[in-house]
Parts: structure tokens; sequence; C-alpha cells
């Protein structure tokens, strides 16, 4: 299971439950977090797919994703 | 649910809570007062279940304007109670305040009984005390009974209300003016008699047994509690990777919810991650458990036997399978039964024929005894509005339905209205499909025949490989068979290519295999040997589905796979001939499958290669012959069949749409169901007529004796105490009587 980190635009809880069903319904997604506080909104996925696909779901949300990579 | 009109206007069904409903009059009443209003589309009131099922338009008239319309009569509409839980809360604190009431009353009738009956002579102020004490179990605990039977004058209706409150009302106002003015009757030379101690003991009576009634309405009421308590109250979900505890009702769709073990699932939806043995007798009839994996769909109501699991909700609250189940059982509870609807006439005619003889059993006495009779012709008076039973003749179908349903509910076997329970046991013709209903619908390996014996296993072994290679449900229920004898060792394969239809064929260790029929086998110039070929024509005149296995070139094994009886069948089809039914199979599969099963299970009439209107054509021939028909399906091309039999039995495996429009639906597919649900039936509609049989015989009986008939012969008179009594054990017989229903055993012949 790979941990991945996008910078988003997911301002507050209303968008956080705008992107939950999208995230939700994924069965290859095992867990994913926001975290609103920080100044990237960043959003992290553990999931076996790659950037790609998880990108496209976020974008279906209908918010911006840009992967992060982490060292 | 929700459904667009014409008009524009949106109906809306839903069920209410009525309180003060006492006999089938009240129903009647109800039905009557409510039904040609603007804006109601469709109602009907279940006495046995004190609610009223409503299709109606809010914006024309909305719910608190049918509360108000029902206020008027001297009912009530619980409106904010429409969840089961908060229904269930409603009942039990009915029960709860009838109870006291019923204890107190009783508690004070018992020393106004004695002192009358017995001390009445030895200690001074009886009447004195008994007044005091029948007062307040009149206002108190009696005060219900004068309400409502005043609501219900004014505007011109009666009910059973009415016969105790006029009853129990004039004994009283009679013997209080006697004892302020004993000299108003004495003074015309007559006695000037009190009776608290018979208005004291029928409230009390009566009391007791609209108690003990209730309390047998909501036993017959429990398998919907049954039902219900099968979904947990509170709920784990992950929003935004925090695990929070929330209620039921408060989950969303695609949320995700976490599930421990030996926890119930919530929702309906899909398993996320983890694995674990779910116990899904509920939904599916299966008694053993079943693993889950990830993907994998379960349902709510289901109890996790292991792991701890994340799910997606995809159904919840009133979507889920479980929710549909429950609506189900209790519609059809409140549904009516035909044998109801001729009570329901004799109800509302009831009250006002007892009204009747009540008045002209007085004017008779007081005619042919003169005024020297007054005492009696008072006390039949009393005795005639008190002894007449409407509630008993209300409460003999509705009760008996509902515990007849809820008991089925337990067995496996989904009533979706009470007509067909009813109706089930008079079927002389039961017509059943074939393919999903009489078998399992899934072929599996009868025989393997090998034209050598030599190296069996690993042939075996390869074909278990090809057999992998597959969708085809020949392929699979080859690989399951193989599997379960232990050959299932799967070699690297190359160059596979699938033909949909025909057959697979692979490279294995250089060797090239083909599996599938005699026409891919043929087409790849495989070589079938004599002896393969003869073996090949036996079974093809059994019907059997044959799957060819060559290895290099030449055919070396046959096998010959069959949809097989479902267990239950060959025992149903004997256990329904004995008992004298017709049966036939009309079903769409070819004419030799269609034999070979008739003739395995001994059935002569049988149709093959039908259309889903030949079904219909010939269902509608038996109709018209004078047979009452029940057809047995499970597919989509059964529909029209199971809406136009008298009773439609689906398969609970089967399509939705078969279980939609079918009134009985076998939830665990499991055909000894039915003879379960015909005795089940029978049991329900003998209940029906006995209860029926009791109240008319009771109110027979009892009104001309009561009125005074016997006393010309022996001087016998009913005493109203007696009469009390008699009417409130005749509810509880009929009542008692449907409960019995509950202890059938369904095994049993």
């Amino acid at each position: 299971m790979k941990q991945h980190t996008f910078k988003t635009n997911i301002h507050c809880e209303n968008c956080i439950k705008g992107i939950s069903p999208f995230l939700n319904q994924e069965i290859e997604i095992e867990s994913w977090q926001v975290d609103t506080a920080h100044e990237d909104k960043l959003l992290k996925i553990e999931s076996d797919l790659d950037e790609q696909t998880l990108v496209e779901i976020i974008e279906k949300a209908g918010f911006k994703a840009e992967l992060i990579h982490t060292p | 649910m929700t459904v667009l009109e014409k008009k524009d206007l949106f109906y809306t069904k839903e069920s209410f809570l009525i309180q003060g409903m006492s006999c089938a009059s009240c129903a009647v009443s109800i039905e009557s007062y409510l039904k040609d209003r603007e804006g109601i589309k469709d109602l009907s009131v279940n006495l046995a279940g004190n609610t009223l099922s409503l299709t109606y338009a809010p914006e024309l008239i909305p719910a608190s304007r049918i509360q108000a319309l029902l206020q008027e009569i001297g009912f009530d509409l619980y409106l904010e109670a429409n969840t089961q839980e908060s229904l269930t809360e409603i009942q039990q604190n009915t029960l709860k305040d009838l109870k006291n009431k019923a204890l107190w009353a009783t508690l004070l009738a018992l020393p106004v009984f004695v002192l009358s009956m017995f001390l009445a002579d030895i200690i001074l102020y009886t009447r004195e005390i008994s007044w005091v004490l029948t007062t307040a179990i009149v206002f108190l605990y009696g005060k219900g009974f004068y309400i409502r039977a005043f609501k219900k004058a004014l505007h011109f209706q009666a009910n059973m209300d009415t016969l105790i409150a006029l009853g129990t009302g004039s004994a009283y106002l009679y013997s209080v003016w006697n004892m302020l003015y004993p000299d108003f009757f004495m003074q015309t030379g007559q006695h000037a008699p009190i009776y608290f101690e018979s208005v004291a003991v029928i409230i009390a009576f009566i009391l007791l047994g609209k108690y003990l009634e209730e309390r047998a309405k909501h036993q017959s009421g429990e398998a919907i509690q049954k039902l219900m308590e099968l979904q947990p109250t509170q709920v784990r979900v992950i929003r935004n990777a925090q695990e929070l505890e929330i209620p039921l009702d408060e989950v969303l769709v695609l949320e995700r919810v976490v599930v421990r073990p030996f926890e119930k699932i919530p929702v309906d939806g899909k398993l996320i991650k983890g694995e674990a043995w779910l116990d899904e007798s509920m939904i599916n009839g299966e008694s053993l458990p079943i693993l889950k994996n990830k993907g994998d769909q379960v349902f709510a109501g289901t109890l996790n036997q292991s792991g701890t699991l994340l799910i997606l909700a995809e159904k919840v609250g009133k979507d889920t399978v479980l929710a549909q189940i429950t609506r189900i059982v209790r519609e059809a509870q409140g549904s009516k039964a035909p044998a109801q609807k001729l009570a329901d006439q004799i109800a509302g005619i009831f009250v006002p024929i007892v009204l009747l003889i009540a008045f002209l059993s007085l004017s008779l006495w007081l005619l042919w005894g003169g005024t020297a009779y007054w005492p009696q012709a008072f006390l039949s008076f009393v005795s005639v509005l008190v002894v007449a039973c409407p509630c008993a003749l209300g409460l003999a179908t509705p009760t008996a339905v509902m515990v007849g349903i809820g008991k089925a509910a337990e067995a496996g076997i989904l009533v979706r209205d009470a007509e067909s329970l009813e109706t089930l046991h008079w079927a002389d013709t039961f017509i059943f499909d074939k393919t999903g209903t009489l078998t399992i619908g899934k072929p599996s390996v009868l025989q393997i025949y090998r034209a050598d014996e030599q190296d069996i296993h690993d042939l075996d072994k390869y074909l278990f490989t090809l057999a992998t290679q597959s969708n085809h449900p020949l392929s699979k229920a080859l690989y399951n068979y193989l599997q379960t004898k232990g050959d299932s060792i799967n070699y690297t394969t190359e160059d596979v290519t699938d033909s949909p239809g025909l057959g697979v064929k692979a490279t294995i260790n250089s060797q090239n295999f083909y599996l599938g029929s005699e026409a891919f086998m043929l087409q790849n110039k495989q070589e079938i040997p004599q002896n393969i070929r003869f073996q090949a024509q036996l079974w093809q005149k059994e019907a059997y589905s044959l799957v060819y296995f060559a290895q290099q070139g030449t055919v070396k094994t046959l096998v010959a796979l069959q949809d097989q009886l479902r267990e239950q069948a060959v025992h149903v089809i004997q256990t329904l001939q004995e008992a004298g039914k017709n049966i036939y199979i009309l079903s769409g599969d070819q004419v030799t499958a269609t034999e070979a099963i008739a003739h395995r299970l001994g059935i002569r009439n049988y149709q093959a290669k039908l259309m889903p209107s030949d079904k219909s054509a010939i269902i509608r021939r038996l109709k018209e012959e004078g047979h009452t028909v029940a057809m047995v399906g499970d597919g989509v091309n059964d529909a029209e069949a199971l809406v136009l039999a008298q009773v439609g039995v689906a398969m609970g495996k089967g399509t939705d749409i078969a279980r939609q429009v079918a009134g009985i639906t076998l939830m665990h597919s499991d055909l000894g169901a039915l003879p379960k649900a015909i005795r089940l039936s029978a049991a329900t509609s003998r209940s029906i007529q006995q209860n029926l049989f009791w109240a008319f015989f009771y109110n027979l009986l009892c009104i001309p004796i009561a009125a005074g008939i016997l006393f010309p012969l022996n001087g016998f008179l009913l005493n109203p105490m007696i009469a009390g009594a008699v009417m409130a054990f005749s509810s509880v017989t009929v009542v008692g009587n449907s409960l019995r229903l509950k202890r059938l055993n369904m095994e049993k012949k």
C-alpha cells in the first residue's frame, strides 16, 4: 500500500463533504485524509492505484490536485 | 414512497397510529368519514395494528387536517410517530396506561361487589360507600368511553363505546336518582333498586378485556419488531479519517462504515476492507455463514461473525433490503383478507341494530309486563347494550392474519397480502416453472466417462486447468466438481483461446488440449472414439448437457452435466400429489430437458418451449375451468403468470420482478417451504372461520338472552355484570384463538 500526497484546493468542511463520496466509493482507496489547516490543503491517500488515476478521481469531484513528491 | 400523479399532485403513502379505536365499527366509521375527502386517494384502517394507511396529497389535505377530522369523531392521530420505534413506544405506553386503568378499576370494583352482594344488610352505609367507589371508577377510569361516545353522537355515529356508555351511564344515573329520591318510584308501588355494583364490575371487566386484547394484539405484531431489531441503532462512520459514532438514520449514502466482530451490518453496501464470515440467514435463508471478501455485497441486518470490516454504504435506511422486507410484512399485516369484508359490513350496521334491539326489548317488557316489570325491563336494556360485542367481530380476521403472516416470516415465507395467505390452501392446481424453481438453475456434473481408464489423475488435472480458463456455466460447474475431488492443481497454460459458446483451447506442457462442445471438437478436427460416441448418444437421450475433452487430437473424456433438482422437489411434488392437487410444469426450456425433469418428478402434465404469454393463456384457461391456480416461478418470464394466477409464489433467489409481483415469496428458495405455507394458509383460514363463528355465536346467543327471551320460559334474566364479563371474554377468546397460530407446527401434515 502506497501513500500519495496531493496539494489540493479542498478548503473547508463543505468541500470535504463534496469530495467524500468520490473517494469513499473507490474500493481501491484504503483510506484518505484532508488537512485543511495546512496551507497546501494536503490530501493523503493510501492506495495501490497510480497517481494519474487518483488525480482523475479528484478532478471528477470538481477539485484540483497536484502530486507532491514526499522524500 | 412518492408518486407523481395527474394534475401534478404528489400523493404519498404513509402509516399513522390511531388512538381511540375500540372496535370494528370504529374502523369502518373512520374509513367512511375520510373516504370521499378531496386529496385522499386510498385508505385502510387496521384495527389489530391500530394503524391507518393513507395515500394522500399533503398539498390538498395536510396530515394535521386529517388529524383534526379524526378528532371531530373522537379519535386521534399520532402525527410525529412515523418511525416504527416511536410507534412501538407509543403502543407500549398505551398498553401500560390501559393496564393501570384496568388494575385500579378492578381493585375499586371488588369492594363494591362484595359490599352489595354479601354485606348489604350487615354493614351500614354500603350504598353510600358503593356510590363513592363507583363514581371514582366511572369518572377516573371509564371516562374515555363516555367522551368518545359523546363525540360520536355529535356526528350521529355510534360504536362500542356508545353501547358501553349508554348501558353503564343509564344504570349509574338511575341508581343515583334512586338514592337521592327513593320515594319517586316507591310512590308508584315499586322498588328503587341500585345497580352501582353492575356499573363498577362492567367497567372493570371491559377495561380488563381491552387490556388483554391490546396485549395480545401487541404480540401479534411482534414479527415486525423482530425484523427491526436486526438493525443496530448506532453506527461508526469514517469522516475525513475520523471515526465517529452516529445514530443509524444519519448515515449518508456513499459513506464508509466500520463494523466490528459480532456486530450487525447497518447498511446495504460493498465490502472495502477486511474479510469476515457473515450470517445472512435473514436475507437469503442460507443457514451457514458466508465468507465475504473485498468487493462483495453485504446487507443490513446480517451478522458479522468475525473480523473488522470497512463497508461502503450504498443503500441506507428505508432503501435497504431489510427495510423492504419489513415494509412488505407491515403492509401485508394491514391488508384485508376477503373474509374481513363481510365482517366489516356487519360491524357497520351492528351497533345501530343493537341499540334498536335494546330499546325494543325495553318497550316490549313494559308493553307486556306493565310498569311492574320496570326493573327487569331496565336490566335487560343494560344487558343487551353491554353484551353486544362488535369488537370480537372486528378482531376475528385481522388478528389471525397478523399472526399468520408473522409466523410465515419466521419460516422464511414472505407474505405480501392477506388474500394470498387466505387463498393458497384453496388452490387445487399448482403450476411450476422448471429452471430455477424445480431445479437449482445451475448445471452440475453428473458423471464423467473416460475413453481409457489410465492416467485418470493426470488427465483430470489438465481438465481442471482448462476449466479455469473459461467463464461458461458448464466450465464453472466442472471446475467446482473437480475442486471438491481434490484435482485442483493448476498448470501453467500457453496459447489460451476461448471461443465463447463453443469451448476453450490451451497448450500445457507442450500438449494441446480442447474442452467444449461436440461441434468445437469437430471444428478443430479432434477425433472422437467409438466408445465416446456411443456414450454420448445414451446421455443425449437423457437430455444431459455434454462436454468433450480432447488431448493431442483425440477426445479422452466425456462429461455429463445436468441442472439439479432442488433438494425438496421430489418430496414436495409427492406431498402435493397425495393431497390431490393437479400439477403442471410450464417451461420455456427445450422439450427433452423438460420431459426429463417431469419424468423424474412423476408429473404427467408438462409443456415446454413456452413463451410468457403461453403460460398466461394456460393459466387463464384453467381459471375459466373453475380451478384455483397457484403459480410458482422465479424468472422475468414468469411474472405475467404470477400476477394472473390467484396466488403467485416466487423463489427468493429469483428475479426482483418475480418477487415484486408474487403474493408470497419463499425467501430461502427452499421448495420445502411451500407445503409449510399451504399448512399455514389452511390454519390461518381455519382460525378466521373459528373467530367469526365465535363472534357471531356470542352475539346471536347472548343478545336474545340479555333481552330476556328465556324469562317467560324459566325466569332467567342475564345479570348485567355477567353480560360485561361475557363481552370482555369474547374479544379475549378471539384474540387468544388467533395467537394459537403461533404454536402451529408447520412441519407436521
